[in-house]
């Protein structure tokens, strides 16, 4: 009986053309997905580049687990509906009162199905790997081939997850006999997956989301997050521990599941409904043999366009009626509200500190939430709508009447355009709601109206034209579903084939972002963007009535032949004005992103850098005239939102020979004229690579000065979007506008695996701080050491211009509003033009004026940052040196140009995102001060980069980054305590090994970073922070100062880490020296773990405590492969069980502690360390006994994680 | 008004010839169309009420030439399909409010008074307010006449209505039938040769696609008087009698014999009878014989 249905199934579903489908479009995805990843489509777009394998065990399993997502939307129709089906075709009755055996029927149903999809899961993996034969793919980018880890990975993350979801989706379906219910737990379970990478980020316990992630994707991350390069290239599935529970758990629950539906399910069975049953009432006829006159009233029918619309409008409440009834839209819309309330108090967090709920934010978190659902809902219910007289079989009865096609159709649209604004509804609630849940009450209602009203309905109408054309040409509305889905989700990837432009992409617009300074900005932008497709769904909305199916459709043929007959001008002539606009204003966007000014693809951007180093590098390095002084004056029209610089700039030949060529490189798409104060020619003028060069009639000497005055303004502002940088209100440009007279080898391409393609030789991405040669550059400028600077802005009455220096004066003449600031002292050629209407905040602190330039409204943080620049200002100055300025400004721009501060001379722009709207939990003393710590770290580049400047060579930044960051913890432990540095450190540790695993080129050692993020911010914070602790602060500091004092201010040959660590070493302690080596010069890790520890209570009270634990250091070259010999080729090892560990020979400190119960401080749980202390450990295996006075509860090896170690989550061990 | 048919011609997909060069013309009054299942009935009229586009031929009711101004005959058709269905939970009243408008009647009082008028001509004004999915098949026959009666139609057409209700409700469908048969035409499909008899005066007989009979029930009957002879056999004799005599139909006696019935162009033999024609005989004889016979 088994076999029967089981082989029935499979050739039942064999004979289905959707099956075909299915098997096409996902095994088409896979192949397709797989060779654009391998640069198949290199000769139309950028070159792709990974130093990790395509095929490395870890992107196999990555690559499975994604794809079998995919494929849980086809689980509903094929598992969930195996058993349904036969209620839904009748043939339970006849099916029913044969002699089946329960089991049988539900195994074989269900293993058949399950064989189905796991077949469609099957031809990915078979796509996957054939496509890495695809011919004109770079092999470079493939490992070897191996058949495990496809095995593994098809075994662990494809499929226990088809037949634990398939088993619950199996069990919905069957019980509600609703596909729909199945349906909505996939969409549930996408959510989960978006609530568990949100919430992994901020988990503590990642060990318990490893174990109960039914994924099973979250156990490998747990074994797999911090892999380096090399690990992930190498490492086969991490197949044991947390991963096996976790999917042994879930297999278990699959069982339990079947066993439920097996126990429960009855051949007699009818669907559990919802609804209460309403009371009986008995029913009797009353229609026996009377005859009547028929003699209906008169009325008037009606049928032209005017009440065709308002017909469109009535029938269209009708569906939305049925829609909002619906249960999948209910329970989607539940899903929705509880899924962004808990996205959005996670998502408003940075650091573990909130910000204010401001309107903005709210609905940029919110609003992305309630758009993917009403994607969903307006993929689906399009099907559903156009399927519903079909599926209720009342369409005869609707399509004899003589209601036009168009106002079905128009109706159906109708009631989603309703539904859009029933979600948005909801929203505008839950957004209220959320706000005034957290205190927040400056309720922007005009601001979600036109966001949520407007803006948000122009995305959605082209969708729901769009989701109405294809489901028009599909009886069964999940094949319609899927195709919308794939479409919608597949069209951003257009560009891995070299379509990039927007109007090519259906569907796509540039976005918006809203910011409290200067709203939307040029919305104009998205809107013609959005008419742009609007236009388009109107010609959809056309085709799709061309080809409306109305009665009974037999063949394609007849589909035509209507086709043809309703070529009428009624149907045409809207679809060519439709055609028109469209192509109209196609063409005017296009021909203002290609025509007006030109536009390069991501191809020949690329191309370009390769152009550029070919035609320019013999300028590399040639003698230059360079800059000392600048004076700039700069109007900033913010009501046209354009600029007009004129700066006069003077150069020095500082070198011995003379100079008779200017190589000028431009920042393309500004209009940039050059005037020279001596006869000088145009030599050569490349606009596309934006060089000119001049020949000097006579040529530079020594010491001679050259004096060139340049004017600058912004593209025209097009009609499209505005070209300029100037806002309405908030603007921050700096001086990249200003031509550069050097050779910038920036420009060039930095991946080694690219150069090679291009025939170029391989490079650093920075030059080696070895090379004296190197070292005429500070790595801010290219052609200026440290200039003079004045600069004269103007603005509109309304606003406050702000440059560097001080201000001199300040006057109105013809309607606008001039500053004058002027600089006292050099600084480096790094220079800002804000404009705003501020308000302002100033203070005189120890003689220097501190300011702060906000938005109004933006006061909630003006305190602390106050606060802060004060404890900083103190800290530095007795620390690192005087503060060269008399004042410090913070100055506030918009969220919309980016989410960070930055530091110029005696200013700092300041982003309104990163911490003027931020809210610090004052009660919790694990809540980090974040306005607070950004505050410090910028101010301490005045010292860190604005006085001790790295030359442009590797290790440039840990000069700056690395000792700000430094000192802005420092800062922070002198005013929080040091309670505070835990969570500070681990985090930069994770972000550090984190950083590392998605390396692209090569991972250097801190003091050869090239300009490495993750490397000289976290990183560099550790290692800093761990050397002044093992050292002691003072003398560290006295150290940094010693070092500043050496080298501020200096000109070329400028100062590398090499010096910065050549003078740390004799500093250091001979027991310690190890950490230069293993801090600075290499990359070395640590892998600390407690294996086991036992408390014993003695007689007196008190507690004997052992712990054992593990320690191991390795070094790792560039993509992460460890060794574990030193130079003399020592290594140690140890037996642990069957493995064995390996370890560089060690001499090494590190802290152990051992904890009792945690302090409570205001509701709040803070360490309570009852022994804390530094020890020496020279081996592997470590066993320590310490005696403690109160009950322990948690130990730990280095416990405030300051060394670099590759595993921060094994290092507290609770008892 | 008159509906002409000419040539209608349609094959399915799966070579079943469904109309095969049918003409037909009806003229005000109930007509009956009379034939097995799957004699094309459904798809004559499916086709007439433009839900279904013939392979070739013309339809023409007065002046609407119906296969090219679909739109201009739905104003004023009235369509009851063989099987339908309505949306889920929603009442009759909703329901015929929803077709009213489908059937372009703007105005609400004017879809309030004609809603409230065809629910108490199909006696349905008591339960309007039960949801028609849950209706009898009875009931919701009704429903398809009310529906039906909206626009006050001038073309009438209802396929197999009466299959599967009770008699009084068949009777009462029947008078309702009537009443607007009076004033318009109505087409009128049904297997049941009764239903033909009590209600409609001209008539058509169907089968394989094509019209084998086309009259009303005098000429059909006249057409076989003195051809129809009968007789009372035994059960056990049946097999013999019908290899020698064209039997058109047969029925059992309650003590097991059969009474037949015979085509024949004079008396077969001394052991049978002379029988009055009835429509049923022509019906069967039309069947048996297959050929055109308009």
């Amino acid at each position: 009986m088994f076999s029967t249905i089981f082989m029935f199934e499979i050739k039942r579903w064999l004979k289905q053309p959707v099956f075909y489908v299915y098997c096409a479009i996902y095994f088409g995805l896979a192949y397709f997905t797989t060779i654009s990843n391998l640069g198949a489509f290199d000769a139309v777009t950028r070159t792709t580049s990974d130093p990790v394998f395509v095929n490395a065990p870890i992107n196999i399993a990555g690559f499975f687990n994604s794809f079998s997502t995919l494929i849980y939307f086809l689980i509903p129709t094929i598992v969930g509906a195996s058993v349904y089906r036969d209620y839904l075709y009748n043939v339970h009755t006849l099916l029913f009162s044969y002699p089946l055996n329960k089991l049988n029927y539900l195994s074989a149903k269900f293993l058949s199905s399950l064989l189905v999809v796991t077949f469609i899961a099957f031809l990915c993996v078979l796509g996957y790997y054939v496509a890495q034969y695809h011919p004109g793919i770079n092999v470079e980018m493939l490992g070897p081939n191996n058949f495990r880890p496809y095995v593994e990975g098809f075994l662990v993350t494809v499929l226990p997850n088809f037949i634990l979801f398939g088993s619950i989706i199996f069990a919905l379906v069957t019980f509600s006999r609703n596909i729909y219910v199945g349906f909505v737990f996939v969409l549930v379970l996408f959510l989960l997956q978006t609530l568990l990478d949100v919430a992994t980020q901020n988990v503590d316990n990642r060990y318990l989301v490893a174990l109960l992630d039914p994924f099973g994707f979250e156990p490998i991350l747990y074994y797999s997050r911090y892999w380096s390069v090399e690990d992930q290239n190498t490492n086969l599935l991490p197949i044991k521990g947390v991963l096996l529970y976790n999917r042994l758990i879930w297999l278990a629950v699959a069982g339990l599941i079947f066993g439920i539906v097996y126990y429960k399910f009855s051949f007699s069975q009818l669907g559990l409904s919802f609804k209460k049953s309403k009371s009986g009432e008995r029913m009797t006829k009353d229609n026996f043999g009377s005859i009547l006159r028929i003699d209906l009233p008169k009325v008037q029918i009606r049928y032209n366009f005017i009440s065709n619309l308002k017909l469109s409008w009535r029938l269209s409440n009708t569906d939305f009626k049925f829609l909002i009834k619906n249960w999948t839209f209910i329970i989607l819309l539940i899903i929705a509200f509880l899924f962004v309330l808990i996205i959005i108090s996670i998502s408003g967090e940075l650091f573990g500190t909130s910000t204010y709920p401001v309107t903005w934010q709210v609905l940029t978190a919110m609003g992305s939430m309630y758009s993917f659902f009403l994607n969903i809902m307006i993929f689906l219910f399009a099907g559903m709508l156009l399927q519903r007289s079909r599926q209720t079989n009342m369409f005869l009865l609707i399509e004899a009447t003589a209601v036009p096609n168009w106002v079905l159709l128009f109706s159906k649209f109708l009631a989603l355009l309703k539904l859009v604004f029933l979600v948005m509804a909801v929203c505008l609630v839950n957004g209220i709601l959320y706000q005034a849940y957290k205190g927040y009450f400056n309720f922007e209602i005009g601001h979600y109206l036109y966001e949520l009203f407007f803006l948000n309905p122009l995305k959605f109408i082209y969708l729901i034209l769009f989701a109405l054309f294809i489901h028009s040409f599909f009886k069964n509305y999940f094949v319609g579903f899927i195709l919308c889905l794939i479409i919608f989700f597949g069209i951003p990837f257009l560009s891995k084939v070299g379509i990039e432009q927007m109007i090519f992409k259906p569907g796509s617009d540039p976005s918006f972002s809203y910011s409290d300074m200067n709203g939307y900005a040029d919305i104009r932008h998205f809107i013609y963007y959005r008419i742009y497709w609007i236009l388009f769904g109107i010609i959809l909305f056309g085709l799709t009535l061309l080809f409306w199916r109305r009665g009974i459709i037999s063949n394609f043929k007849e589909r035509l032949t209507d086709f043809g007959s309703r070529l009428k001008p009624s149907v045409l002539i809207p679809i060519l004005l439709a055609l028109i606009g469209f192509l109209g204003l196609g063409y005017k966007i296009y021909a203002e992103n290609n025509i007006v000014q030109p536009r390069y693809s991501a191809l020949e951007k690329e191309l370009q850098q390769v152009d550029y180093e070919k035609k320019y590098k013999k300028y590399d390095g040639r003698a230059i005239p360079r800059l000392i002084d600048v004076k700039v004056d700069m109007d900033i029209d913010p009501k046209k939102r354009d600029f007009l610089a004129k700066g006069k700039f003077t150069y020095v030949n500082k070198t011995s020979e003379a100079i008779d060529t200017i190589f000028m490189n431009l920042t393309p798409d500004l209009k940039i004229a050059a005037k020279f104060h001596q006869p000088s020619d145009l030599i050569l003028k490349d606009s596309v690579l934006a060089v000119d060069i001049y020949k000097l009639k006579t040529a530079l000497n020594p010491g001679d000065t050259l004096r060139i005055d340049y004017t600058i303004s912004n593209a025209a502002n097009g009609f499209l979007f505005d070209r300029s940088e100037v806002l309405e209100n908030g603007t921050f440009m700096n001086n990249m506008m200003f031509p550069v007279l050097a050779y910038f080898d920036d420009g060039e391409i930095d991946d080694n695996r690219v150069r090679k393609k291009y025939g170029l030789a391989d490079k650093p991405r920075m030059a080696d701080p070895r090379d004296s040669s190197k070292l005429g550059n500070n790595y801010i400028s290219q052609d200026a050491d440290w200039i003079n600077f004045e600069a004269t802005l103007s603005t509109s009455t309304d606003q406050i211009a702000i440059a560097p220096g001080y201000l001199q004066k300040t006057w109105e003449k013809d309607g606008k509003k001039y500053f004058h600031y002027k600089m006292d002292a050099p600084i480096l050629n790094f220079y800002a033009f804000m404009s705003a209407k501020y308000e302002t905040r100033k203070e005189k602190y120890k003689g220097k004026d501190l300011e702060i330039y906000y938005h109004q409204g933006h006061e909630y943080n003006l305190d602390r940052m106050m606060a802060s620049m004060k404890k900083a200002l103190d800290y530095y100055e007795s620390n690192y040196g005087p503060y060269q300025f008399n004042q410090m400004r913070i100055i506030e721009f918009p969220s919309s140009m980016g989410t960070f501060a930055q530091a110029f001379a005696n200013t700092v722009p300041f982003s309104e995102g990163i911490g003027f709207i931020a809210k610090v939990d004052e009660d919790d003393p694990n809540a980090v001060d974040y306005p607070y710590s950004v505050v410090a770290h910028e101010f301490a580049h005045q010292w860190w980069a604005h006085q001790v400047i790295g030359a442009y060579v590797q290790g440039a930044t840990m000069m700056s980054e690395s000792l700000s960051e430094y000192s802005s913890l420092k800062v922070l432990e002198h005013t929080y305590g040091k309670d505070q540095m835990t969570r500070f450190l681990k985090n930069a540790l994770d972000s550090y090994l984190l950083g590392r695993s998605s390396e692209q080129i090569r991972e250097n050692p801190l003091m050869f970073n090239e300009n490495q993020g993750y490397i000289h911010y976290n990183k560099g914070s550790l290692v800093m922070y761990a050397m002044s602790d093992f050292l002691g602060e003072q003398k560290f500091n006295d150290f940094l100062k010693a070092y500043a004092s050496k080298v501020k201010f200096q000109l070329p040959p400028y100062t590398t880490s090499i010096e910065f660590v050549d003078m740390l070493r004799p500093v250091v302690p001979d027991t310690l020296q190890y950490l230069i080596k293993d801090l600075f010069e290499t990359v070395t890790l640590y892998d600390n773990h407690i294996k086991d520890v036992n408390v014993k209570e003695l007689d007196n009270g008190k507690f004997e405590v052992n712990i054992n634990f593990l320690t191991s250091k390795y070094r790792t070259d560039a993509l992460g492969k460890k060794s574990y010999e030193d130079v003399k080729g020592t290594s140690l090892a140890h037996k642990d069980g069957k493995k064995t560990v390996n370890s560089l020979p060690l001499n090494d400190y590190m802290d152990i502690a051992i904890f009792a119960e945690p302090i409570e401080k205001e509701g709040y749980k803070v360490d309570n360390p009852l022994y804390l202390k530094r020890i020496k450990v020279d081996k592997i295996n470590n066993q320590i006994k310490v005696i403690v006075d109160k009950k322990p509860i948690e130990v730990g090896i280095d416990p405030n994680y300051k060394l670099l170690d590759q595993d921060s989550n094994d290092n507290r061990k609770k008892i | 008004m008159e509906l002409k048919i000419s040539n209608l011609t349609k094959t399915y997909n799966n070579g079943v010839k469904a109309l095969d060069h049918v003409n037909l013309e009806i003229g005000p009054g109930m007509f009956g169309l009379l034939g097995p299942n799957g004699a094309g009935k459904s798809s004559l009229m499916r086709t007439i009420a433009t839900l279904q586009s013939p392979d070739g031929g013309s339809i023409q009711f007065g002046d609407i030439d119906v296969l090219n101004d679909k739109n201009a005959l739905r104003r004023i058709l009235g369509y009851l399909p063989q099987e339908f269905g309505v949306y889920p939970n929603l009442s009759a009243e909703e329901l015929l409010n929803y077709f009213a408008d489908l059937k372009g009647i703007g105005n609400k009082q004017d879809r309030k008074k004609i809603v409230q008028n065809v629910l108490e001509i199909t006696n349905l004004y008591d339960f309007r307010n039960k949801s028609v999915s849950g209706y009898s098949g009875g009931m919701k026959q009704r429903f398809g006449i009310a529906q039906m009666l909206l626009n006050d139609p001038k073309l009438i057409i209802v396929d197999e209505p009466t299959a599967g209700l009770d008699p009084a409700e068949r009777h009462r469908f029947l008078n309702v039938l009537r009443e607007i048969g009076a004033q318009h035409t109505v087409i009128f499909s049904t297997h049941i040769v009764d239903d033909v008899r009590e209600l409609c005066h001209e008539l058509a007989i169907m089968n394989g696609g094509k019209v084998l009979f086309r009259g009303s029930t005098q000429e059909g009957t006249q057409s076989l008087a003195g051809k129809i002879w009968q007789k009372k056999i035994d059960r056990a004799d049946f097999e013999k009698e019908n290899a020698i005599y064209n039997i058109i139909s047969s029925n059992y006696n309650q003590d097991n014999s059969l009474n037949i019935r015979v085509y024949h162009e004079n008396l077969p033999h001394e052991s049978f009878t002379s029988a009055t024609p009835m429509l049923e005989d022509v019906y069967f004889v039309t069947l048996k014989s297959d050929k055109v016979n308009v």
